[in-house]
């Protein structure tokens, strides 16, 4: 069951984001988005110290697991994030958000001329393909 | 392989921390500093949950060199250990962790509750279930 999913850029502002099965209603969404930005933030410098061996900071981390959602994380090298939010049982969906990025986000939203840099996404020609591809997951 | 080991108490600060593999020194102050890190964003986690009701924080994070098993007692202690990334059982071995603390440190009379842990039972006891589990 997936939850959410985000998409960050690489300032931090949340570019896309889209709830299936949410069950909680959140207060403040943008302020929600800045505290998991923020989170990760910190989760990755906690990553690399705590780290025994050297390790990527940008692909080393795959996943954080709690007791109601499973958090999988996907940084391409131009700083872009895809993060969704699960139930704790699905396998590793690393694989997914990095087919999203190469044949979504790369073909409709970097390709787009007419798709500002630094501005949220709001093309159908983007949106529409994503569901179909976790509609089977769900 | 188990790298670290460590012991947080309800207010997260760190009172027990060691390591067993040949894992790279920090200062001090460093794992404290990671100490306190990994319990705000323990809070942060379990804020975070997109299920209404109540969710734990972090109870493992996976990464390409380690896993990082937690597990918080109803009185709000944390344990967490830092393994090789298909290290298995890691559960059973903090639930095995948790008994050694309830046996050798509470049950100690010198011991002074939330504070460092300075337990020579308990670190004997300790090294004894770990070398059972990597052997």
């Amino acid at each position: 069951m997936i939850y959410n999913i985000y998409i960050f850029n690489k300032d931090g502002l949340c570019v896309y984001y889209e709830e299936w099965n949410k069950r909680k209603q959140s207060v403040n969404l943008a302020e929600d988005q800045k505290l998991l930005f923020g989170m990760l933030y910190s989760l990755k410098a906690f990553i690399s110290t705590s780290s025994p061996k050297p390790i990527d900071p940008k692909t080393g981390f795959h996943c954080f697991k709690t007791s109601t959602y499973k958090l999988h994380y996907y940084e391409t090298l131009s700083c872009i994030k895809f993060i969704i939010l699960t139930d704790p049982n699905t396998p590793d969906l690393r694989e997914d958000l990095k087919k999203i990025y190469s044949s979504i986000f790369v073909e409709y939203v970097v390709k787009n001329p007419i798709y500002q840099l630094k501005s949220t996404i709001k093309f159908y020609a983007f949106v529409n393909p994503i569901k179909p591809n976790f509609k089977q997951k769900t | 392989m188990i790298y670290s080991l460590y012991i947080l108490n309800k207010a997260g600060t760190l009172i027990y921390q060691n390591d067993y593999g040949p894992t790279e020194k920090l200062s001090h102050n460093s794992y404290i500093r990671l100490g306190s890190t990994f319990h705000s964003l323990h809070a942060i986690a379990s804020n975070l949950s997109p299920v209404s009701g109540s969710s734990s924080g972090i109870e493992l994070i996976e990464t390409d060199t380690f896993k990082l098993q937690c597990f918080q007692t109803h009185t709000g202690i944390k344990f967490y250990i830092i393994a090789d990334p298909n290290h298995p059982g890691l559960e059973e071995i903090l639930h095995g962790i948790y008994e050694l603390y309830t046996d050798y440190v509470l049950k100690n009379p010198f011991y002074e509750i939330e504070m460092q842990i300075r337990c020579d039972l308990f670190d004997y006891k300790l090294s004894r279930l770990l070398k059972l589990t990597t052997d």
